[in-house]
């Protein structure tokens, strides 16, 4: 098992094989490349209608296909009809949120479901039809990569690549519209057309993903990995970089693995890639991530509670608290039969000075004060000039 | 007449009959919180992670529906969690939460084997397989969670209205929001046989948006909610048995008609 997905994740599985899984890796990156507008404009809700409002253009396309002589199982044509009920789907949604009173996620859970159902009622009844090659027409609900061949593959790497293309084309627009409208605004640009060109790049998406997803997850290859990249760093073309490389990793690891497991669904296996990249972020992202936090509540709570034993003890008493206590006895302030050492005393005395002057500080420049903060644990011989504390310790003015 | 129509009824279609309308009645009553408090994510989340409580129900080897309420309320906490953290906004959140979840079940289903669960049950619903003992559940769980509306009505119109001028009168925002999640997963829990994993927000929401132009206070829209619901799944039904139809889709796509006919009807409105 581990040897097969040792060659499959080194591309040493077949030609086949290979073409899948780089096909699948870069729709990876474009998910996780255009994810980031989506992402920063915050329209997870909208691309998951639009994912799910293209299943009745896939039967539509289908049915037309059978109607013109063929299979029906052209991908373009599929994807060509999933991309027009996609779009229908989004002008629903707007003109119910125009012209009814029904808040906007009310309007998209809506449309969603009732263009979902819609298709899954054709499609049962393209199940009941003797066409030939139905069949696979079921894997564009839950994803296959099993059943691609290697044109389709091709089909799906090229298109990704040149969504991605797009993208990159556009970063410095969208990246204004996402932060300052108003700026992009005055540059002279159509916010609303970069929302569309937006939502036409998310479309193309969802469209190349469909057969190696499924409708039902593909959004998630676009929600997924930008929030992953954004515990990482603060910066835009790091995030959309960041947010690539996570969508291809899930696409690479999450491929292989479907390639070994046919019987499992491609797409749940694709995204479980992706979440598990989401949960490691969350964790161990050092500046936003949980542990990364729980680290530095940990320190602020020590730092605090080591100000709390000097200052209680620079007024006579012992630390008031276990905590307290503790570090204090840590750093050698208490001796073993809980007397006061005299470094203690010091540290104390020195303490005392720190919060009176710190406190002048904060009554008499109260606007300059805010700029620091009472725990960081600063002294202030290190942020005031001399003369400044000079002035603290005298009398006021 | 009707009594005659009723008795040559086949016994599915009389089952899933009642069982459909007595969850579109808790579902309309539910779903006028749900459009009001905009929750139709929150709930979509919820529902896409009812499939992982199937998995689990089937590998613990307990009731499925009990695996569904629990997961339903992690992922609520889970939910409420997150969001305090303010590392993300609420809709990412809920697309990761709500694929992951699916995600997740998805995989867990196709381990417990494909045997002993159609999948395609789970995810769209068969209304048409309710047995007795279903019934016993929907109006089991049905009158618990219309029980439990009615006595946090009140508090949760007040929260809805305003949170801060509500917690100064004394509502306990936190308790009301928690019993509301879990009413929530137990709704969701009921509704799963009838339209299925991916609909379900669909029964909910859509009738109560149908209810909301006719309705002048929240009480008259929770009733022609129910009302709504109740005659989708009666259509939803009878298209499904005349046209061989799957039943959760139908039902779906008929309280959509419903939806748009209400739209066409002229409605008085308040100044």
């Amino acid at each position: 098992m581990s040897e097969e997905l040792y060659a499959v994740l080194t591309f040493q599985a077949g030609y086949n094989t290979s073409i899948v899984l780089a096909g699948v890796i870069a729709l990876g990156i474009g998910g996780g490349v255009i994810g980031v507008f989506s992402f920063l404009r915050k329209r997870a809700l909208i691309s998951d209608a639009i994912s799910h409002a293209t299943l009745p253009g896939i039967a539509i396309a289908f049915l037309i296909g059978i109607a013109l002589g063929g299979t029906g199982r052209n991908l373009a044509l599929l994807m060509a009809g999933a991309a027009t009920t996609g779009v229908l789907g989004v002008l629903c949604v707007q003109w119910i949120r125009d012209y009814t009173r029904l808040p906007e996620d009310t309007a998209i859970g809506t449309v969603l479901s009732v263009f979902f159902g819609l298709g899954i009622v054709l499609l049962s009844h393209i199940q009941a039809l003797e066409a030939a090659g139905q069949a696979g027409l079921n894997s564009f609900l839950l994803g296959s990569t099993a059943a691609l061949t290697a044109g389709e593959a091709q089909l799906i790497g090229g298109a990704s690549l040149l969504t991605i293309l797009i993208a990159l084309l556009l970063l410095k627009e969208f990246g204004a519209v996402a932060f300052d409208e108003g700026f992009a605004a005055a540059q002279g640009w159509r916010i609303a057309r970069l929302d569309l060109a937006m939502i036409g790049l998310l479309l193309a998406i969802v469209a190349i993903g469909l057969k190696t997803v499924g409708l039902v997850l593909i959004i998630a290859l676009v929600i997924i990995p930008p929030a992953s990249a954004r515990f990482w760093t603060e910066k835009l073309g790091r995030l959309v970089a960041l947010s690539g490389l996570f969508g291809g990793l899930a696409g690479w690891t999450g491929g292989s693995l479907s390639a070994l497991l046919p019987d499992m669904p491609a797409g749940a296996v694709i995204v479980l890639a992706a979440a598990t990249i989401f949960a490691f972020s969350l964790m161990f992202a050092p500046r936003r991530g949980v542990i990364g936090w729980a680290v530095r509540r940990l320190k602020m709570r020590l730092r605090a509670a080591s100000v709390r034993g000097l200052l209680a003890m620079a007024d006579g008493y012992l630390p008031p608290d276990g905590l307290s206590y503790h570090v204090i006895r840590l750093r050698g302030y208490i001796d073993g039969d809980a007397r006061i050492t005299e470094s203690g005393r010091r540290a104390a005395a020195e303490m005392r000075r720190q919060d009176r002057l710190w406190q002048t500080y904060r009554t008499r420049h109260p606007d300059a004060a805010l700029a620091f903060n009472p725990l960081s644990g600063l002294r202030i011989e290190d942020v005031l000039s001399a003369d400044i504390i000079a002035a603290l310790e005298g009398p006021a003015r | 007449m009707l009594m005659t129509t009723t008795i040559t009824m086949p016994d599915f279609v009389l089952y899933a009959l009642v069982a459909g309308i007595g969850v579109a009645i808790v579902m309309g009553a539910t779903g006028v919180f749900v459009v009001w408090r905009r929750m139709a994510y929150f709930g979509d989340t919820l529902a896409h992670s009812a499939l992982l409580g199937v998995a689990i129900g089937f590998l613990l080897g307990i009731n499925v529906n009990i695996g569904i309420v629990g997961v339903c309320l992690t992922i609520a906490i889970g939910m409420v969690y997150l969001r305090s953290q303010r590392h993300l906004a609420e809709d990412t959140l809920l697309g990761i939460l709500a694929h992951s979840s699916l995600a997740l079940g998805l995989v867990s289903v196709s381990f417990v084997s494909a045997l002993r669960i159609d999948l395609m049950t789970y995810l769209f619903g068969d209304i048409l397989s309710v047995t007795p003992a279903d019934i016993g559940w929907v109006y089991g769980g049905g009158t618990v969670a219309l029980g439990v509306l009615a006595w946090l009505w009140k508090d949760l119109i007040a929260i809805t209205v305003h949170e801060d001028l509500a917690r100064t009168e004394g509502v306990n925002v936190l308790r009301t929001q928690i019993a509301f999640m879990t009413l929530f997963a137990l709704v969701i829990a009921m509704a799963m046989k009838i339209v299925g994993i991916l609909l379900v927000t669909a029964l909910l929401i859509i009738p109560a948006a149908t209810a909301r132009r006719f309705s002048r206070t929240p009480e008259q829209m929770a009733v022609f909610a129910a009302i709504a619901g109740s005659l989708s799944v009666a259509l939803g039904l009878q298209s499904s048995l005349m046209w061989d139809l799957p039943s959760g889709p139908a039902i779906v796509v008929a309280s959509a008609l419903i939806y748009v006919v209400s739209i066409a009807l002229p409605v008085r409105r308040i100044a």
